[in-house]
């Protein structure tokens, strides 16, 4: 069933693009990655954490953070790889708290005696940037019928930033969907149905997909997109 | 102006991809381009830049691309260059620098005029950098692994490369620290050029059949030169070693380089090492046939890409659109392309490639789910459009001098 209560201030659709900015600086040790972590631009951390939550298809199974996968995959350093990935951006309202936990969770495997302290990875880690530019659409909505009917004309990059990306830049737990629909809307319930989507284990097109299920309130929106 | 170039892309990429195009082009109406290299034909940059040239100006920016003229004895230095730069040995005396900034001088008037941005692509023009005049944005774009170059000619270019505003890398790991900023655009491939438009199974058919190569068992496929990098005599052991357990063909497809006599000794090894193996095709091409190669890889059953070492290989993105499971060696670009047992098999030995490729033709589930990834894969990142998306954001983030984040406003 749709709900049609008209919202005072629409819900404007912007899409966010992402340039790829390199450093050409390098780790091949956990102590090398750790001393990166230490001293890099916030935006450096921001490309590692977030890229992989903006991959638009299947890569549901991989490790989303780019710290961990190398440090599971290249390093082979399974445990720390397992603490790392379980890092949830969502819970961190800025850069320098996801560097301080990435920072303590490495602290006691780059120092001897532990194992870790001497391995190479078999390839580097390689530290890049985001430059990142948001770009206001046509697409608006009064609705949340209409912001369903408009979610199916926007890109999946236009989701990731209203969905992920507004939280961190915003300093507030609420994607803006979810904050629209109850500040604009009045649908508390439905908001909190858009946030509980679990971006860690669909893709952003899965995601995409069902969001706009959700919104319709077409009933096991969310179910259909688990594996 | 129209945009029917641009539009014919949508049903391939989606409208809404499309749409974000002409939302960053919005930024930059009448901004004017100049792109320079040192070749109107042959090699993938050439081939891009003649579908993208006509898309950017469909988009309203003012897209110019010419080519610097050179003798033989500067394309054989820049030859030189270009191995040298990716860690070749090799050694240049002052003549030959001498004359590289010769040409390059002879070349300057190429860049006069009233441009915003201008595009140097690779070593061969990179010196017009000294005759830059005016405001305009100077952007490098190296399309070559500069991360162990040899230092004889990176001391000769370093300070030529730090006169510009930003260079541009096909990897991460093909860049190095440098004191301009530097960003990473992935090579791309045209989903409607002849080497990978969609094909009719008839029209497939009928290459094979051409050709005399039945479809009556499994075909394992590599496509690429006959150089000593791209291992053909190892694609050949590997096949050996998988034709101990499946019964299968393969089919090696090269075209002879015209400026590289090795191409012809290497493919006589590649024959050596079949021993006449009627089970094994290899096809030496001349000249390069785009059509009927899209044809073979798309008849395959898996798609090696076995180099030893690599620049980008923008034959696994390829392939991959063609929805063909691929096993390629874990060098260059091809990482960036194969996400091991996401989007493709990623292999370090004759044994992991022939391994794999058993694993793939008994599992024929797995192998389209993989072709199935790799395509998503390529759409999202190695075709035109993406690249094209590169090179606005690139122009609008100079523009405004974004460093990290930048969010426009309704009527920006």
């Amino acid at each position: 069933m749709m709900r049609e209560k008209r919202a005072e201030e629409p819900f404007r659709f912007c899409t966010m693009f992402t340039l790829v900015k390199l450093t050409g600086k390098r780790a091949i040790t956990i102590n090398d990655l750790y001393k990166l972590v230490e001293k890099c631009s916030d935006s450096a951390i921001y490309h590692h954490m977030f890229r992989g939550l903006r991959k638009q298809h299947f890569i549901t199974g991989k490790y989303l953070n780019d710290f961990a996968a190398w440090v599971f995959d290249c390093l082979q350093e399974q445990e720390l790889g397992e603490k790392l990935a379980y890092l949830d951006v969502r819970e961190y309202q800025s850069i320098g708290a996801i560097r301080t936990e990435l920072l303590n969770l490495m602290e006691p495997y780059r120092v001897p005696p532990e194992a870790s302290y001497t391995k190479r990875a078999s390839r580097p880690f390689h530290l890049c940037e985001s430059v990142n530019i948001v770009i206001p659409t046509e697409h608006e909505a009064y609705t949340a019928a209409e912001l369903a009917d408009k979610l199916e004309r926007v890109s999946h990059l236009s989701v990731y930033y209203h969905f992920i990306e507004s939280r961190l830049r915003k300093g507030r737990p609420q994607s803006d969907f979810a904050h629209w629909l109850e500040r604009q809307c009045g649908l508390g319930e439905l908001a909190s149905e858009v946030d509980a989507m679990d971006v860690h284990t669909i893709s952003i097109k899965e995601l995409h997909e069902a969001l706009v299920g959700i919104i319709r309130g077409r009933r096991g929106a969310r179910r259909k997109v688990r594996k | 102006m129209s945009n029917k170039l641009l539009d014919s892309y949508e049903p391939i990429v989606g409208r809404e991809i499309v749409d974000e195009l002409k939302l960053l082009a919005r930024r930059l109406q009448g901004k004017k381009v100049l792109m320079v290299n040192s070749t109107a034909v042959g090699g993938g940059v050439a081939e891009i830049l003649h579908r993208a040239v006509p898309m950017l100006n469909q988009l309203g920016i003012l897209t110019e691309w010419k080519i610097i003229e050179g003798d033989e004895a500067f394309f054989q230095t820049t030859k030189t260059f270009h191995n040298m730069l990716q860690g070749q040995k090799g050694d240049l005396s002052p003549e030959n620098f001498d004359h590289y900034l010769e040409i390059n001088e002879m070349n300057k008037e190429i860049v006069e005029g009233d441009y915003d941005y201008v595009v140097i692509h690779d070593p061969q023009p990179a010196a017009l950098i000294k005759y830059r005049r005016g405001d305009a944005k100077w952007i490098w774009r190296c399309h070559i692994d500069l991360s162990s170059p040899n230092e004889q000619v990176w001391d000769f270019l370093r300070p030529l490369v730090d006169k510009y505003d930003a260079a541009i890398f096909s990897d991460p790991s093909f860049s190095r620290e440098l004191s301009i900023p530097q960003y990473r655009f992935y090579p791309c491939i045209d989903p409607l050029s002849d080497k990978n438009i969609d094909l009719s199974q008839e029209y497939i058919e009928s290459v094979f059949e051409k050709f005399g190569i039945p479809r009556d068992k499994p075909i394992l496929t590599q496509v690429s030169r006959y150089d000593p990098w791209k291992d053909p005599v190892g694609v050949i052991k590997t096949f050996f070693l998988v034709r101990k357990h499946v019964d299968c063909r393969l089919l090696m497809v090269g075209d002879k380089a015209a400026d590289d006599p090795e191409t012809t000794a290497i493919y006589r090894q590649a024959e050596a090492e079949a021993r006449g193996h009627g089970d094994i095709h290899l096809l030496f091409l001349d000249p390069s046939i785009p059509k009927e190669i899209n044809a073979f890889q798309r008849g395959s059953d898996i798609v090696f890409q076995k180099s030893l070492r690599e620049g980008f290989a923008l034959t696994v993105s390829e392939a991959l659109w063609k929805k063909r499971p691929v096993i390629g060696s874990a060098v260059g670009g091809i990482p960036a392309q194969i996400i091991h047992r996401e989007t493709g098999i990623l292999v370090r030995s004759i044994e992991g490639a022939a391994y794999w490729a058993r694993q793939l033709l008994s599992d024929p589930e797995f192998a389209r789910r993989l072709g199935e990834n790799g395509h998503e894969h390529v759409r999202e990142d190695f075709l035109i459009t993406s690249n094209l998306r590169r090179w606005l954001l690139l122009f609008l983030s100079m523009e405004y001098g974004v460093d990290s984040f930048y969010e426009f406003s309704t009527d920006e």
